[in-house]
């Protein structure tokens, strides 16, 4: 049941970003490439040679390898069927400790291959994640005074309708915050653009210039794991616990495909952020969830 | 002591050239503080540990003045001999107060002030950005490694007895002192362009998470809360100092021998190195990435223990505990996330890239003893993942264990996922092995130089602008000069000073120094004055002694 | 227990927060009519209306004026002003954004933390008034002193004002239909005639910026050389 749930979740994981792309394209009226676009597209790549900049190293050889290892064991531990081996043992830190170690990996990638404009991309993916740490873990701080517990599963299943009776407030402004870590972290509106094609704008495409063939396979379906896995977080930690089984994986997905449509909404109707503007929202995000925790403390 | 042995092969082959003429001053110097730290540790009298901190902060004094040609050097001397000193006055007067029962508070601030001044709690942290570049690297590595966390043991042995809880505050004093550590210490380190500053900055942050350990500690056996979680999170502040013991001695040596290779520390002129010298970039990048606190190394089991233990705290529902464990958990999340950056700075900018200097461009692999010695302490740094796990198993007696096992395994897993993942690419998909070389994207441009690729000050000058209200980093811009007969190249050079140096100590030296010259006035060699001022003293101490 | 009228005061909060670091006039226009008609429809929202039944036709003309003027009309004069004043469409800040949101997250901070030691359990109003009130009145403060711009400063004030009926509206809760109206027939005058006056100041010297405007006090009459200034701005 579990590892069933595990290799649904790992396949479906491309579909939520042509969901994404598809809510975009029906609000430009457009015909859109098609829900299953990333499938074909990472076939396609994995069918490819790995070009190399000239005077990399081993480190850019293995980048993205282990950046979607890390992401992959992420999902490993996830319970996506609302209990899970591991959940139940490791707090919630550790998750996002190795989405963070995956980033490193990406990063070093960039940095390995002397470009410039990956340098760029890289210093401000860094930069971004150092402002969204901190709302992650004063969140988790939450989750922990709330449901006494400090296991990754109860973090995400704690939250009874009991709880949300009695902290409505709170909930709501962490929920607040941590869409803004959601949207941050798989490097979407009003933080950074996918779709931009000059390099100056770039941020997570940046990293990725110069990664091509399967390399570039693993890095795009890294980030459609994650943005699932994160998503999945976001709509479990908020979503009054269920009956565990698959049943409840396949609530989740379904809660995940309609977060996509609102990412592909707010893609569609919002501006992105000017870039020295975004570490001014994310500390606001920060003392949003901040603001949360001492509400729940007064009360 | 793993360190001293790998410190001391990396040291026979760093010493080399000019310097050969010293060598046994070096040796001297090395051996005695060797001896004398070992001495610090076993000592069981008050006073044979002063003797034996004394002699420890001496001879270490002697290994940072080991290059003393330069004035750098000089000042740094300098600037050690008075921290070490300063501690040590400190501790005689704890020592003498500890004797009084009802000055056991001011024995303790006495004390905490004399560990701090080794442990390099801001503002005591001073003389570490100044030392440790001027020393050379294995004396570095042994002291950043293991003499700075010897700061903890005196307050532990004399004060931890009784669990600091006579003393309220004193669990708080760790946990701020810590948090300001952690985070003061990282968001130093970033900018700096000095790799052994870097180094030196981090010593600070990873100090600072001990302490913060420490503190979390005794302010769980304070509440009396929580059950065994002080145990945790002291076992989790002492394999953070074997953890960072392993891997900063290690990059200590590893940044020792790229000033041997390439002559320079400065991190915007070098690059490419991982090609000309592999293992020593390939273990410069682990011990860097473990230091970052990342899945799966040592580092993180440590640190994933004192998260624990915070998280712990925030369960407890004691409000003390509960503010407790957020500073932790927050300071933690900080400092974590600043020191990713900081790190992959320093390998970015030295190893990876293309070479930005000349003598980065001709550097060689240094000879095999002297990379060796890393990779020994690189290794006892893996087996330490496991190790650090048994380690806090063993002194909390299995509490949380379970969690760390896991932990320690799906770091494993993620490992093996990865590694299986490069397999496949390599061996099942149809042209994974081909890995032609191209050329980097350059957007159009027709010739790229190296000198176009990001520098490390480009590379966090964001976040260091972001924080210059605290950083006070300072910017040297030469504008480009449009002047047909001599344009000249615009450069920008960006230095971050240490804070508490150039705002508290220097201002407060200069106004001592400027005190002390007035009460020169006296000493004009004219008896009627001295006659004078003694009679006036004497009148003030029986002013003195008829009021109290 | 949770009220619809504690939802709106944590959106009170957040919209707090939002104009402490709004950096753009529209915006922040925005944000404080937002406030006005969560202030306005407060005893609407806070009405039990399970146990009470429907409210009687003087809540109804309050909450009803009260978020037509605070809500509508003010913020359209407002933003009718700054598009005649044609200034900057920015919010020009004296203390950062940044360091204005933090000011405001301390404030909320230590509201709750009164209000925690406080204890107004007895009165039949929510614990979250007290601090929320307060920061608001706290925003409103920081927006008059550490704002440059005139239009700015009338802002502020609204905020401020904001805070104070939010206190009224949940403390008090026996309203009085002239002496509600009465208060906001002077704030609406009030910022009838600054709107105004903004306009005028700003064609008669082309700026607004209250930095200059200092040139126009009687201390500078004692500096002759600095007595036409302001006509070259």
């Amino acid at each position: 049941m579990n590892i069933l749930s595990i290799i649904l979740a790992i396949l479906l994981a491309p579909l939520f970003v042509g969901i994404v792309n598809q809510t975009k394209a029906f609000f430009a009226s457009r015909r859109g490439p098609g829900l299953f676009r990333l499938y074909v597209d990472i076939a396609k790549l994995l069918r490819k040679s790995c070009p190399r900049p000239e005077h990399s190293t081993w480190l850019f050889d293995i980048a993205q390898a282990s950046s979607l290892g890390a992401v992959v064991t992420a999902a490993i531990i996830f319970p996506w069927t609302g209990a899970s081996l591991f959940a139940s043992i490791v707090p919630a830190a550790f998750f996002f400790y190795i989405l963070a170690a995956g980033r490193f990996f990406t990063v070093i990638g960039a940095l390995d291959s002397g470009n410039a404009f990956e340098g760029m991309g890289a210093s401000r993916e860094i930069q971004f994640s150092v402002f969204a740490e901190p709302i992650i873990f004063v969140i988790l701080g939450f989750l922990v005074l709330l449901t006494k517990d400090i296991s990754l599963s109860h973090a995400l299943l704690g939250i009874t309708s009991e709880v949300w009776k009695a902290n409505v407030i709170s909930l709501i402004l962490v929920f607040l915050a941590f869409f803004g870590v959601f949207l941050l972290e798989n490097c979407r509106v009003p933080f950074d653009d996918p779709e931009t094609h000059l390099e100056l704008t770039m941020i997570h495409e940046a990293m990725l210039l110069d990664v091509g063939g399967s390399d570039l396979a693993f890095a795009l379906y890294a980030a459609a794991l994650k943005f699932e896995l994160l998503g999945a977080f976001l709509v479990m930690m908020f979503m009054p616990t269920l009956e565990c089984g698959l049943s409840h994986t396949l609530i989740i997905f379904s809660a995940v495909a309609l977060l996509s449509v609102a990412v592909g909404i707010i893609e569609s109707i919002m501006a992105r952020f000017r870039l020295l503007k975004t570490p001014e929202a994310l500390i606001g995000l920060f003392l949003v969830a901040s603001l949360a925790v001492l509400i729940h403390l007064s009360f | 002591m793993a360190v001293f042995m790998a410190a001391a092969v990396h040291a026979t082959a760093y010493i080399h050239g000019e310097a050969r003429r010293h060598l046994l001053r070096f040796w001297l110097f090395f051996i005695a503080t060797a001896l004398s730290m070992i001495a610090v540790v076993y000592s069981s009298g008050k006073l044979s540990f002063l003797l034996a901190w004394e002699a420890m902060g001496l001879s270490s004094a002697g290994l940072v003045a080991f290059e003393s040609k330069e004035k750098s050097v000089k000042k740094a001397t300098w600037i050690y001999l008075l921290a070490c000193h300063a501690g040590a006055c400190a501790f005689m007067l704890a020592g003498v107060l500890l004797s009084r029962p009802e000055a056991y508070f001011a024995a303790f601030a006495c004390a905490f002030v004399a560990s701090a001044l080794k442990i390099g709690f801001p503002p005591f942290h001073s003389w570490l950005p100044e030392a440790h570049p001027a020393s050379p690297a294995p004396a570095s590595a042994i002291m950043s490694a293991s003499m700075i966390p010897l700061g903890f043991l005196p307050l532990i042995k004399y004060f931890g007895s009784c669990g600091f809880s006579d003393i309220p505050f004193a669990p708080w004093l760790f946990l701020v002192f810590g948090a300001v550590g952690a985070v003061g210490g990282i968001l130093f380190a970033l900018p700096q362009a000095n790799i052994k500053r870097l180094l030196a900055f981090s010593s600070v942050e990873n100090m600072g998470v001990v302490a913060m350990g420490i503190g979390l500690s005794a302010l769980f056996l304070n509440r009396k809360v929580g059950g065994e979680a002080h145990l945790l999170c002291f076992a989790a502040a002492m394999a953070h100092i074997l953890n960072h013991a392993f891997l900063k001695g290690s990059l200590f040596l590893a940044a020792g021998s790229v000033l041997r290779q390439t002559g320079t520390l400065d991190q915007d002129r070098l690059g490419g190195l991982l090609r000309r010298m592999p293992f020593t970039g390939s273990i410069f990048a682990i011990n860097a990435f473990a230091l970052s606190g990342l899945p799966p190394f040592n580092a993180f089991i440590g640190e994933l223990a004192l998260y624990i233990g915070a998280f712990l705290a925030i369960k407890s529902g004691d409000s003390v505990l509960v503010a407790a464990g957020f500073l932790v958990a927050l300071a933690l999340s900080i400092t974590g996330a600043l020191a990713v950056p900081s790190y992959i700075k320093a390998i970015g900018s030295i190893f990876l890239g293309e070479p930005r200097s000349l003598s980065a461009q001709e550097a060689v692999e240094t000879p095999k003893r002297m990379w060796l010695s890393m990779l020994f302490l690189t290794l006892l740094s893996i087996a330490m993942i496991p190790g650090s796990v048994i380690f806090i198993h063993s002194m909390t007696g299995g509490f949380a264990t379970q969690i760390l096992m896991t932990a320690a395994i799906l770091g494993l897993v993620f490992v093996f996922i990865s590694a299986s993942l490069i397999f496949i690419r390599r061996f099942v998909c149809k042209r994974g092995a081909s890995k032609p070389r191209m050329p980097v994207w350059d957007c159009g441009y027709d010739a790229p130089t190296p000198r176009m690729a990001y520098t490390a000050t480009a590379f966090t000058q964001p976040l260091a602008d972001f924080f210059i209200f605290y950083l006070k980093s300072r910017r040297h811009v030469m504008p480009f000069k449009l002047s047909p007969a001599s344009p000249t190249d615009a450069a920008i050079a960006v230095e971050t000073d240490d804070l508490a140096l150039t705002a508290l100590w220097r201002p407060l030296f200069t106004k001592i120094a400027r005190l002390c010259q007035r009460a020169h006035l006296l000493q004009n060699g004219s008896l009627h004055l001295y006659i004078l001022v003694g009679l006036v003293a004497l009148i003030l101490l029986l002013i003195f002694a008829l009021v109290s | 227990m949770l009220t619809l009228s504690e939802i709106a005061m944590a959106l009170f909060l957040v919209a707090d927060l939002a104009l402490a670091g709004a950096s753009r006039l529209k915006y922040a226009i925005s944000l404080v009519a937002l406030q006005g008609w969560l202030v306005g429809l407060m005893p609407l929202l806070g009405w039990q209306w399970s146990l009470e039944g429907c409210p009687e036709m003087r809540i109804w003309i309050i909450a009803l004026v009260n978020s037509l003027v605070k809500g509508v009309s003010l913020p359209m004069l407002l933003s009718y002003a700054v598009r005649k004043a044609r200034t900057r469409r920015e919010v020009e800040p004296i203390v950062s954004f940044q360091i204005s949101r933090i000011i405001v997250f301390l404030m909320a901070a230590g509201g709750f933390a009164v209000a925690h030691f406080l204890d107004i359990q007895n009165t039949s109003a929510s614990s979250f008034v007290i601090p929320v009130a307060f920061t608001t009145m706290g925003t409103g403060c920081l927006l008059i002193s550490a704002r440059k711009k005139a239009i700015t400063q009338v802002l502020g004030f609204l905020v401020l004002e904001n805070g104070i009926s939010l206190f009224g509206s949940q403390l008090l809760i026996e309203y009085s239909l002239v002496v509600e109206l009465g208060i906001l027939l002077d704030v609406f005058a009030l910022v009838f005639i600054l709107g105004i006056a903004i306009f005028q100041i700003n064609r008669t010297f082309a700026s607004t910026d209250t930095d200059k405007l200092n040139h126009l006090g009687d201390t500078h009459l004692m500096h002759p050389h600095h007595k036409h200034d302001h006509v070259h701005d």
